[in-house]
């Protein structure tokens, strides 16, 4: 189940891009795309748990590359967001090795991609907003943001230090 | 794990820094998706991991290799651990036969979660003594650590042969009736002298022979006393004398020997004691019975070969453990120097028995046939003969035995009793 997931969601990261580079007459980056998918595919058939990490490094870079393109949006957030899930289920069957033969990993997996598309759906109806609505803010409300985002930050920081 | 996190928030940064820097809120936006499972991983991340962990094992001793069932019941008195991973660290040496010894899963608060697997292992003692837990969020992203104490022992007690008797004559006895002579007129079985007649005597003791010959007087048979004995069993643990080849120590031998006196002695009615003589000493006190037995093979589960410059021969045996005249049966392969020593404790007063197993025997069956090898084994072997040869004219009683064949056929054949009629001729 979660293999076939994960191969969802890295055809979701790749193929937008590639189309969208197509569109755009950049071949070259979308066959590069297109080899990228591919071997992050074989990768995690062999189990290559570092391979998923670059895959969304590069595939989120070519997605702000191809906003500075002007390749459509839309695209490029489903692109983010199939390879960000892509990366996440390339861990959790990481995790899941570790798990004894009678465990009951449905029960797990199931509550994984359940959260997992309650995360996704949300996350691509917030960017599809962010994308359609737009608005004028001041320069006052941006410091607060960016002190609130600085705030948030430490705090994070803090409660890792604490964790670890 | 922490990787994870520093991963994503970089990535939203560099994103957020570019859209800033380049004025293009499509950049923005794609850090939504980050930002998002992001927050909703951690918020979803275990504060505190509050468990209740009870082991049990189906025995706390067994057989070498024989399973043993490993019983664990972790209870969530906490809040709900979305992914828990569960792992019952298992002591060294010890192995996993059935089931698993860990497990993933999520667990409610307030439910309890059992499992069972087996383990086998060789001999020794281990002690089990945490349980690892490593808790996290759905996503991963932020785990928790923590080791929770639940201790436990299982003893893999060495394999008890049965020898029918060990036939010792050890200076001194003690009080109570058992099976060692103990040099003393008195009822018993075998024959031990004649006396004047006493009233109370059996008629079936008198002597008709004698009687006849002296018609002035009645005389009666006496028999040798039997009784039980102070019994010291040293185990040799230098490692310098035991042998190891291919991942089989002559030591392993040693060990079977001894449990195999130990319990022959005790099932006599001795009192037995051991010293386990290697990189440190470890003395069993001396003691009657079944609690006595299961003493001395708790021991040698525990036992093992080590080396020690102190112990390094055996002229620091504590002689003051064993009572004076006792018997002391030592098992050991032997090394040229341990001959003085054996000779002291001789001369000593003490009854001394030496079970060897054959070092040399042993080794040569792992190594490889060349004429070399058949040459060295040769000339080991005579220097060998000759030690046993001293020890054997010096009054040690000695076992030379060939680990290829079971210690209890060897001892029955080398340590029982002479039938009467051989006896008889010794006389």
């Amino acid at each position: 189940m979660i293999i076939i997931a994960e191969t969802i969601c890295i055809l979701a990261g790749m193929l937008p891009l590639a189309a969208g580079y197509f569109q755009f007459d950049l071949p070259l980056v979308a066959i590069g795309c297109l080899v990228i998918g591919l071997l992050w595919l074989l990768s995690q058939w062999r189990r290559l748990d570092w391979a998923a990490s670059l895959g969304m490094l590069i595939f989120t870079g070519a997605s702000a590359l191809g906003v500075w393109v002007g390749l459509s949006p839309f695209l490029l957030a489903i692109s983010v967001l199939g390879s960000l899930l892509a990366w996440d289920l390339a861990d959790f069957s990481r995790r899941l090795r570790r798990a004894a033969p009678e465990d009951n990993l449905r029960l797990l997996e199931k509550q994984h991609l359940m959260r997992l598309a309650g995360v996704g759906g949300l996350s691509l109806a917030l960017t599809l907003a962010a994308l359609i609505v737009r608005l004028q803010i001041s320069f006052g409300w941006l410091l607060l943001l960016a002190i609130v985002a600085i705030l948030g930050l430490l705090q994070l920081v803090k409660r890792l230090r604490q964790s670890v | 794990m922490v990787r994870r996190i520093f991963l994503l928030i970089s990535l939203a940064y560099i994103l957020v820094i570019a859209g800033l820097a380049t004025l293009r809120g499509e950049l923005l936006a794609l850090v939504v998706p980050v930002v998002l499972y992001l927050l909703v991983g951690l918020a979803r991340a275990p504060e505190t991991i509050q468990l209740q962990i009870r082991r049990s094992l189906g025995s706390e001793r067994a057989a070498i290799d024989s399973p043993v069932r490993v019983t664990l019941a972790v209870s969530n008195t906490g809040p709900a651990l979305e992914e828990v991973f569960l792992e019952d660290i298992l002591p060294a040496g010890l192995q996993v036969r059935g089931g698993s010894n860990h497990h993933l899963l999520s667990l409610a608060s307030g439910r309890t979660f059992s499992w069972s697997y087996d383990i086998q292992g060789p001999r020794g003692y281990y002690a089990f003594t945490e349980v690892k837990v490593e808790a996290s969020d759905l996503f991963g992203l932020l785990h928790r650590k923590k080791s929770f104490p639940v201790h436990g022992q299982l003893f893999v007690l060495p394999p008890v042969m049965r020898i029918q008797r060990v036939a010792i004559r050890p200076r001194r006895t003690n009080v109570y009736s058992g099976t060692i002579p103990a040099h003393l007129g008195g009822p018993g079985v075998e024959f031990f002298g004649v006396r004047d007649y006493a009233p109370g005597d059996p008629p079936g003791w008198i002597n008709w022979n004698i009687s006849a010959r002296h018609p002035e007087n009645l005389y009666s048979n006496e028999f040798e006393q039997e009784r039980v004995a102070d019994v010291g069993i040293v185990l040799d643990g230098r490692l310098r004398a035991n042998t190891l080849r291919a991942g089989h120590s002559l030591f392993e031998y040693s060990v079977q020997a001894a449990a195999a006196l130990a319990d022959a002695f005790l099932t006599q009615g001795n009192r037995v004691g051991m010293l386990l003589y290697g990189h440190y000493l470890h003395w069993t006190f001396p003691g009657y019975g079944k609690i006595q037995r299961e003493r001395i093979l708790q021991s040698l589960a525990r036992a093992e070969p080590g080396e020690s410059l102190v112990f390094a021969d055996l002229a620091h045996i504590p002689t003051q453990f064993f009572p004076a005249h006792s018997q002391i049966v030592l098992v050991s392969p032997l090394v040229p120097a341990d001959y003085d020593v054996l000779l002291q404790l001789r001369a000593r007063g003490y009854q001394v028995m030496v079970i060897s197993p054959d070092p040399v025997r042993f080794e040569l069956a792992y190594l490889p046939k060349l004429p070399e090898s058949a040459l060295a084994g040769r000339i080991v072997r005579m220097e060998r003969a000759m030690l046993l040869n001293k020890l054997r004219h010096a009054g040690l009683q000695v076992l030379d035995w060939d680990v290829a064949r079971p210690f209890d056929q060897v001892g029955l054949a080398g340590l029982g009793r002479p039938a009467a009629w051989i006896r008889a001729i010794r006389r």
